[in-house]
């Protein structure tokens, strides 16, 4: 599966190239001529940005277009690449300095600086702007100033941001970490222009960017957004002259309107349609996976899960393989390990209590003195859900023997707070998606013991201190530390992997191909337009 | 008539603190915490952030004050803004006209089909058409209305093309029928299960007998005897019904994708957004109350019984 996608998008790429030498070819010779993909554009769904300042959205398909960051992901490897920088480098992974591209332009035509980033970090690093991507600056020194615990902040700006050149400045962290350029590549490091700061509600809903294509309406919540190739981009040009960007409430109804050809691209498909999808748009699909881990939590302060083979009995009891095929149509992958295989530093199968082994299962259960009473499973209600939990509460039955097998479903927000506050009192569900395609976005938050994801309480000193020794070193050189880590982690089993979730892209005839990306829809520059 | 009106406008009063402090209430105690929510699933808000927006939005403070805060805002004009800092009242003001030409259109076709139906079951009681739109009617109030609004947008969007599958861009009336139908089908039924009974109490009542003794023509007992009377009661319902259809559209905006005023408070509260479902729900409130007060009025007016009771 994972090769025939990455073969798909590299076989657009090539026919992508073919297609631009051509048409170019065509402009050439024909003076006047209105060129292939000149009037081409596409319209894509999309969630409803809110916002659409890059640090304060979660937004991500139209920002990618709307603002490009220094670093940006490669398709092939999932590795970081210059983008808005020309190269991001640190001898001690503590102090970075960041050389821009020369040239660049904002939509508005000022010149994008130095001073264009520091300005827009400043702005999002301060805790009174609440941003919502403020807690992406953490790492960077003089954050804890622009954020106090109490009272007011004394200053607006973060020491660790120096400018050496209108093209060049230093970024000082306050401890050393070789992922710095990973981070990069979060929408919340773009740049800002100064007519920003003018209005900054107003750009919030029309911003004025520095990527590859420009805003031509002001963002209203729920109404399309269209957008228009900026021409004087100094970056990889797009294919399509404009996008429009659809918000939808319903994917159901955007994946109809695909259906009834008033949409070219539906992101994500709906997962209850997955079945029917390859017979609708034969051949006009692709899957992403996206770095996430479905997984249960175990709630390690309750007595009855102290005992390691416990927790492992509960993993070797479900049937991944069978769980992603019947339960979710085949929209994800057994999950053997921390993080998927398309994530650097992943190691497929290290999780040894990660299979289905009901014999095993029965024995260590059995080892730990068995299990007696009533079996809580918690859940958020997220369309299909209850299968979820119902098909394991069947394995825990049939393999283990646990009869008593009760759920408790509650809002995301009830379930985040149930979880929050400790309060289950068994297996939780939970859904980690991670920044970037990198082990250590997985291991950091979910099993150090400060992880913002720890909601187990795990902690091993051992593992935090390997993530932290790991996350110090070059990327190439921390990966041994973090598989150490993760070798350390499955001794204790603290959560149970159960999948990773796939995306699904549908097209319409009217697009070639779309390629399908690390942290979801691929880059849309790519697109063809038939 | 004007110690009526006054009377009556005295009672909207209390029932508008009632209702609003109601919705307030609901949607604050909503479970979940709705600065998190705006974490996105990645619970990453910073805690400075966390408490810039509690503070922003007085979440810290008592429900009391907060509701008292609300309505002292309110009474100046001002709906407030949502944890997005988006000014609610601009929310209202672009999603209104594209909820009223829904509900206006879902509220012509329960006039323009509810009634007739009903009088063509109540002209052939226990015939065939009294058991068909029995039949007809028992089934719309049935089948739930995103079932009738999923299977519509289905068969008449995707299949058979007549209609956009969702949106607003094809404008007025070819965006809205489909959608308004299935809004309008269960007040359709309604409406037209009203007219019959109505209208079959009546023809057998004492003045159409007399009328029908002095061989006025059938045609003209019925239409300017029996159904004129009939329809008070209609009328009171369709009323009432164009305040409803206003704020029932949630489903229907987030399924046909309009950008209505049903589809904002659909999102915000997905996104846990309180701001924004009170300030639309208090605007439906004061719709509601005022077509009301328009209703009685008219009706103390047509019947004069009513106003001395």
């Amino acid at each position: 599966m994972k090769y025939a996608t990455k073969r798909r998008s590299r076989v657009a790429l090539a026919a992508g190239g073919a297609a631009l030498a051509l048409s170019l070819l065509v402009g050439c010779s024909v003076p006047g001529a209105g060129s292939g993909d000149g009037s081409s554009s596409f319209k894509i769904s999309m969630y409803d940005p809110v916002n659409l300042t890059p640090a304060n959205t979660w937004d991500y398909n139209l920002s990618k277009m709307l603002f490009t960051t220094p670093m940006d992901l490669d398709a092939e490897t999932g590795e970081p690449v210059p983008a808005a920088a020309k190269s991001v480098e640190s001898d001690d992974q503590l102090t970075w300095t960041i050389t821009l591209q020369d040239g660049w332009k904002f939509h508005n035509g000022e010149p994008v600086t130095s001073a264009s980033f520091i300005r827009a970090w400043n702005a999002a690093a301060l805790g009174k702007n609440a941003w919502l991507q403020n807690g992406s600056f953490n790492k960077i020194a003089g954050y804890a100033d622009l954020n106090p615990a109490e009272g007011e902040a004394t200053t607006t700006e973060l020491s660790g941001l120096t400018e050496v050149s209108e093209t060049e400045f230093t970024v000082t962290l306050t401890e050393p970490f070789g992922l710095f350029p990973y981070l990069l590549t979060s929408n919340a490091f773009a740049p800002m222009p100064e007519a920003a700061f003018e209005d900054i509600d107003g750009f919030g809903k029309k911003p004025i960017g520095n990527g590859p294509y420009s805003i031509d309406n002001a963002y209203e919540p729920n109404q399309p957004v269209d957008v228009t190739r900026f021409d004087e981009y100094q970056g990889k040009a797009g294919n399509a002259e404009k996008i429009t960007f659809v918000p939808y409430q319903s994917q159901d109804t955007a994946f109809n309107d695909l259906l009834a050809g008033n949409l070219d691209i539906v992101y994500p498909v709906p997962p209850d349609r997955l079945a029917e999808v390859d017979g609708l748009v034969d051949g006009r699909t692709a899957v992403s996976k996206i770095p996430n881990l479905n997984y249960l939590g175990l709630p390690l302060w309750d007595e009855r899960f102290a005992d390691v083979k416990v927790r492992q009995a509960l993993s070797l009891a479900i049937d991944r393989d069978a769980f992603t095929e019947k339960i979710l149509n085949g929209a994800g992958a057994p999950a053997s390990s921390i993080a998927p295989d398309t994530v650097v530093g992943a190691q497929e199968g290290v999780c040894d209590a990660c299979t289905y082994d009901p014999e095993r299962a029965k024995q260590l259960l059995e080892e730990a003195g068995g299990w007696s009473g009533e079996m809580v499973l918690y859940g958020d209600q997220y369309a299909g859900r209850d299968q979820e939990l119902q098909a394991m509460a069947n394995q825990f039955k049939k393999v283990l023997g646990i009869d008593d097998v009760t759920f408790e479903l509650s809002s995301y927000a009830k379930h985040a707070e149930i979880v929050d506050a400790k309060q289950a009192q068994g297996p939780f569900q939970l859904y980690m998606g991670a920044y970037y395609p990198h082990v250590s976005d997985f291991l950091g938050p979910l099993v150090t013991t400060d992880g913002y994801g720890n909601k187990t309480g795990y902690s091993n000193p051992k593992v935090d201190e390997l993530v932290a020794q790991a996350n110090a070193l070059p990327v190439e050189e921390g990966l041994p530390l973090f598989e150490e880590a993760e070798r350390l982690l499955w001794e204790d089993q603290p959560i149970i992997p159960l999948y990773y979730g796939y995306y699904t892209a549908a097209w319409s005839e009217n697009v070639k191909s779309v390629p399908v990306g690390f942290s979801g829809l691929g880059d849309l520059r790519d697109v063809q337009v038939n | 008539m004007a110690g009526y009106i006054f009377k009556r406008l005295l009672q909207v009063i209390p029932v508008f603190l009632g209702t609003t402090f109601l919705i307030f209430v609901v949607v604050y105690a909503l479970p979940g915490d709705p600065i998190a929510a705006l974490g996105g699933g990645k619970q990453h808000l910073s805690p400075s952030v966390y408490n810039e927006l509690r503070q922003r939005y007085n979440l810290d403070d008592p429900l009391l004050v907060q509701y008292g805060k609300y309505m002292l805002n309110l009474f100046q004009g001002n709906f407030g803004t949502d944890f997005q800092g988006h000014e609610v009242s601009a929310i209202i003001a672009r999603n209104w006209p594209t909820s009223i030409m829904l509900g206006a259109t879902a509220w012509a076709m329960q006039v323009i089909v509810g009634i007739p139906l009903g009088v063509w079951a109540a002209l052939n009681r226990g015939r065939f058409p009294d058991h068909l739109v029995g039949i007809v009617t028992t089934l719309a109030f049935a089948v739930p209305v995103f079932v009738v609004a999923y299977v519509s947008q289905i068969v008449f969007g995707v299949q058979l093309k007549w209609f956009p599958v969702a949106g607003v861009s094809a404008g007025w009336p070819v965006a809205f029928i489909v959608p308004a139908a299935a809004l309008a089908i269960m007040g359709l039924a309604a409406t037209a299960r009203l007219t019959r009974s109505s209208l079959i109490e009546n023809l057998q009542s004492d003045y159409v007998r007399t009328a029908i003794a002095k061989g006025m023509p059938r045609r003209r007992v019925v239409t300017n005897h029996a159904l004129r009377n009939s329809l008070i009661p209609v009328v009171t319902f369709l009323g009432i019904e164009f305040g409803a259809l206003m704020g029932g559209a949630i489903i229907i905006e987030g399924i046909f994708n309009l950008p209505g005023l049903g589809n904002q408070i659909f999102l915000a509260i997905g996104q846990q957004n309180g701001p924004t479902v009170v300030g639309i729900s208090t605007l439906l409130v004061i719709v509601f109350l005022v077509v009301n007060l328009l209703v009685d009025v008219l009706y103390a007016y047509l019947d004069p019984r009513i106003r001395h009771a």
